[in-house]
């Protein structure tokens, strides 16, 4: 305190100033619509409200210790919404990171004609919002609506999307929406290798394939790296996609089918707002742990 | 897929024009002729340009029918009865002209929203890049934790926290959580690292500017490119958000456009012809967005580029 | 000092009170059809109060949720609907109020003694029953006529009878039945007897499984694993084009389901006959839907709301304003003339059917006992989620229920209720 009691010079107190009044306000929200939600939802998470006996009476708030969290992790539901979401993302995240990857290499090589027309082409779907494109899908993927349906099964496939194919479904509609916005970032991060590195590989002697995977890939990996992150951290939030597709009124996602719908459900069905907080606190730590992987992970490779 | 990925390259392109076009490919190449590769290399791509544009000519063409049709018939055909204006007007006089009121909302939270996260965004992310202050390291370190947690994560509790002092159900209750983009702030970091000289700073302070003012005349005119960058990455967002307006709003005159087709969805089993409505009304919503950003996107790579997602 | 604050209380109560001149409004949160029509009809017929409807959406479907936190958020419209099943639930959470202050149990005895128990809870009555649905059967009369059926009066002649359909022509069935409607084989366990929660001895009884219950399913296990009837998602594309070629020729329905039928399938007005539900051993009916009006918490004018629930519930003005949309079946036996009336005049549809005196008496027959859970909500949901996945197997709606009972009772405990089984 003394420090700043003393009289700064006007630089210092300018600065502060600048500091205080740039920072301040995004400090301030951030603060507001983060961090105490953040510490509300872990608060809330230890309490529960208890009915007594029949129950008209109206709940009871309780402090409850650990018994959300114990409930969630023997709780049947949330562990297989989890388990579906983490599966979900092993297959949607390499999915989308591999086919943008070689599209971005392929348009990233001298080979492709009308390349600015397929950059704005495949970023189309990245403006279309998502629930937009999940209803799109949905009626792609209802028979009697559905154009793909009838020429698939003219061709002898009978597909059903909104049954045991809902998880392949779900992970289309993602990766079309996706895809176009990947391809471009990592396009753009193969724009920026030095031509001169490029030449001297090649002349080196190397293939072109080799100049691809060896000299390119590995300047463009910290941007799959980051496109990976948000991938991940992207499927962990699955909710629209599942939601919209659950209106098919014959499919086998439940209300309760990823966590965020668990925590929607618990919240607004059953308004068991406790345990809601307690799911978006799990979320928000799957999220972390996943994140501190790949960051480790990463940080590894770069090392290298 | 191997031949194909023997690229020529034409060369480092610095400007978010890209490539000279493209060229003679084959030199370098053994083997195969060049034209067989560049087939080969531009029928990948042309099949991902397919898979993306198919669902969007179906959606075109489907606001062309009467709701029969949309069941019966070829999909990626418009119908002849081209029904696009009935379509358009039944969608802005259903339920009481609901639509152009989920518009005009969602513009509003989009717009203004993006505007004010860009601002919010690149104040921040220029403070913490130009100035030293005690702890920054630590208070950057919580934004980048913003950035990793999913958006919906923090929604249920700001809703649980909200309606123990009753703010939600109101246009803040959405507007507010929306201007807030840590990654923004990442971005902004990156960029102001990136594009403003210290020097340049160091002389408009020797002229004996204040630091706000420096950051107006000197740091927001250089970050422009960034804060566009910024500002597109949120309106998206924005645009995209669902699941934020569905948990805070209940008054329909308050609904976002997606929160409105969502609503439409759950009672086709009421009236079925809301099936046509909502395939007019997510036209309606996206390719007048589609038609807009096309010429635009020539700043989401350049500011990609800059802003570093090194 | 004192004085101040007692003539401004003095006023306060005298503008809330006699109100002569003044006009107050209230807000009316509904999805129910014909909600619209009564509204109009009522702001036509009164002075001091008009109500200002909002079209929500359906119960289940989001409006119940957008109910509770408008409660929450301080914003509680001052009149809801509230479908039977979730009155428990709106209780436990305090979302809406007791009615006992305003005079509700002078309404007791025009309501059936079934309909009462779904609304007064423990010591207090929290709704005012508006609209029911007993189930009956509609079927095709003109097919049947064609095909020398009778409809079907014990569920071991509506066998016969699918077979028989069947056996006519192979692609058509006797009935379709929504493959994940609860509320449908909730009313279906209702009729054969089942009680699947129970207050009566001052803690919760859940049982699906009981002998009635089991029976319930096993039949219908049977009946879908013979394909003699569709099960599929009701009123979808193909059970609308099955309706329109004949291939799909009856329903377990309830009175309000004329108006879907007569908004999917107009071109069948005439052609509909309505029956006494297939009974078991002596006629009884389950109650398939049909709604209660409630007053939230927090609302600013319970006795303009409670105004506007009485004649909404018992003025046969109300009846005729709806009947023109809504077949609906008034609870309220003292307006069952005037919707036989209203509803044979004003619904072309449903002339002739003789539908009245067949829901009149199947209203009759509704074993009184049954009680609904205190979060059917999530318990629908659920339910939903487990005849989805299961229906159509051997033994699916068996497994579903005892799938769903054990969930229930786990659910229910998890929240501190008092449960045994």
């Amino acid at each position: 305190m003394a420090s700043i009691t003393s009289p700064p010079n006007r630089r210092t107190r300018q600065r502060r100033n600048g500091v205080l009044l740039l920072l301040g306000p995004f400090g301030l929200l951030f603060l507001l619509t983060y961090i105490v939600p953040l510490c509300y939802a872990v608060g809330l998470s230890f309490f529960r409200e208890r009915f007594e006996g029949i129950g008209w009476d109206g709940p009871k708030l309780v402090f409850a210790w650990f018994d959300n969290y114990s409930r969630a992790l023997t709780d049947a539901e949330f562990l297989a919404g989890v388990g579906r979401v983490l599966l979900y993302g092993l297959i949607y995240v390499p999915l989308l990171i591999l086919l943008a990857i070689s599209l971005a290499l392929l348009l990233d090589s001298a080979l492709t004609w009308g390349r600015r027309f397929f950059h704005t082409l495949l970023f189309l779907p990245h403006i279309v919002p998502g629930l937009v494109a999940s209803i799109i899908w949905l009626y792609l993927y209802t028979p009697g609506l559905s154009p793909l349906i009838d020429g698939f099964s003219s061709l002898g496939w009978e597909i059903d999307f909104l049954g045991d194919g809902v998880m392949f479904s779900l992970v289309n509609i993602a990766v079309w929406g996706a895809l176009g916005f990947n391809v471009v970032l990592i396009f753009v991060g193969l724009q920026a290798v030095p031509r001169s590195t490029v030449d001297a590989a090649r002349i080196d002697g190397a293939g072109e394939l080799r100049i691809a995977f060896h000299v390119k890939l590995p300047q463009v990996l910290p941007t799959v790296l980051v496109a990976t992150l948000f991938t991940i951290i992207g499927s962990l939030q699955l909710y629209t996609e599942p939601m919209i597709l659950r209106t098919s009124g014959d499919s086998p996602i439940s209300n309760a089918w990823t966590p965020n719908m668990l925590a929607y459900t618990s919240a607004f069905n059953s308004n068991d707002y406790h345990y809601a907080a307690t799911v978006s606190v799990l979320i928000a730590l799957l999220a972390g742990i996943l994140s501190f992987a790949v960051t480790r992970f990463a940080n590894r490779r770069a090392l290298r | 897929m191997t031949d194909v990925l023997e690229t020529e390259r034409p060369g480092v392109r610095s400007g978010p024009k890209g490539a000279a076009g493209a060229r003679r490919g084959g030199a370098t190449g053994g083997g195969k002729p060049w034209w067989l590769r560049r087939s080969v290399a531009t029928s990948l791509v042309a099949i991902a340009g397919l898979y993306t544009l198919l669902p969007l000519v179906w959606l075109v063409f489907a606001v062309t029918k009467t709701l029969p049709e949309l069941y019966s018939g070829n999909g990626f055909a418009p119908s002849a009865g081209f029904h696009v204006v009935e379509n358009v007007r039944d969608l802005f006089a259903a339920d009481g002209g609901r639509f152009g009121r989920w518009l005009l909302n969602t513009a509003v939270y989009a717009v203004g929203g993006a505007f004010c996260a860009t601002m919010l965004s690149v104040a921040a992310g220029y403070a913490f890049d130009k100035f030293p202050f005690r702890g920054k390291e630590k208070w950057y370190g919580l934004v980048i934790v913003g950035v990793l947690i999913p958006n919906t994560a923090i929604v249920i509790p700001l809703y649980l926290m909200m309606s123990n002092l009753q703010l939600t159900d109101t246009m803040w209750s959405v507007f507010i959580p929306l201007i807030v983009n840590p990654f923004g702030v990442y971005l902004a970091r990156a960029y102001s690292s990136g594009a403003i000289p210290n020097e340049l700073l160091e002389a408009a302070r020797v002229d004996g500017a204040g630091e706000v003012r420096t950051f107006f005349s000197v740091g927001l005119r250089i970050m422009l490119p960034g804060a566009v960058t910024i500002f597109l990455i949120q309106f998206v967002g924005i645009w995209n958000n669902f699941f934020l307006p569905m948990v805070m709003l209940t008054d329909n005159d308050l609904f976002t456009v997606a929160q409105g087709l969502f609503t439409w969805n759950s009672a086709v089993s009421q009236n079925p012809d809301y099936t046509r409505l909502i395939v007019v009304g997510s036209a309606v919503t996206t390719v007048p967005l589609l038609l807009l950003f096309i010429p635009l996107q020539r700043w989401w790579r350049a500011g990609l580029a800059e802003g570093g997602v090194k | 000092m004192a004085a101040g604050v007692g003539s401004a209380l003095l006023a306060s109560c005298g503008l809330a009170g006699s109100g002569d001149d003044e006009v107050v409004t209230i807000t009316f949160w509904s999805w129910i059809s014909g909600s619209r029509e009564i509204v109009d009809r009522f702001n036509e017929t009164h002075d001091h109060i008009q109500v200002e409807f909002e079209q929500v959406p359906s119960g289940l479907g989001g409006g119940y949720s957008k109910m509770y936190n408008a409660v929450r958020a301080g914003k509680a419209p001052d009149v809801v609907t509230v479908e039977y099943p979730q009155v428990p639930a709106f209780v436990t959470h305090n979302v809406i109020q007791p009615l006992t202050d305003h005079n509700v149990e002078e309404l007791r005895d025009q309501f059936p003694e079934w309909a009462w128990n779904q609304v007064a809870l423990g010591d207090d009555v929290y709704a005012v029953p508006k609209d029911m649905a007993p189930q009956v059967f509609l079927y095709r009369a003109d097919v049947f006529e064609e095909l020398g059926l009778e409809p079907p009066t014990t569920w071991e002649e509506f066998r016969e009878t699918a077979e028989q359909v069947r056996a006519e022509r192979p692609d058509t069935v006797l009935a379709t039945l929504g493959n994940n409607d609860a509320a449908l084989f909730a009313g279906l366990a209702w009729q054969a007897g089942a009680q699947w929660f129970d207050t009566s001895d001052g803690h919760w009884r859940v049982d699906a499984t009981d002998d009635s219950s089991t029976a319930v399913s096993r039949y219908w296990d049977e009946v879908i694993a013979d394909e003699l009837v569709n099960i599929e998602p009701v009123f979808a594309e193909k059970h609308i084009a099955d309706l329109q070629q004949d291939r799909s020729l009856g329903m377990v329905a309830a009175p309000w389901m004329l108006g879907n039928l007569s908004r999917f399938v107009p071109e069948l007005a005439g052609q509909w006959g309505a029956v006494q539900l297939p009974a078991w051993d002596g006629t009884a009916a389950g109650n398939y839907g049909g709604s209660t009006l409630a007053l939230p918490e927090g609302a600013s004018h319970p006795e303009e709301a409670m105004e506007f629930a009485r004649w909404v519930a018992t003025d046969p003005e109300a009846v005729a304003a709806a009947a023109p949309v809504s077949s609906a079946m008034p609870v309220s036996h003292e307006l069952f003339d005037s919707w036989e009336t209203e509803l044979e005049a004003a619904n072309p549809y449903v002339q002739g059917m003789g539908l009245p005196e067949v829901a009149r008496a199947a209203s009759e027959s509704i074993p009184p006992d049954w009680e609904w859970g205190p979060d059917m909500t999530e318990g629908f949901a659920r339910l939903m989620d487990e005849l989805t996945a299961s229906i159509g197997q051997p033994d699916g709606i068996q497994s579903a229920l005892r799938r769903w009972q054990q969930a229930t009772v786990d659910q229910l405990r998890l929240r501190g209720f008092d449960v045994r089984t």
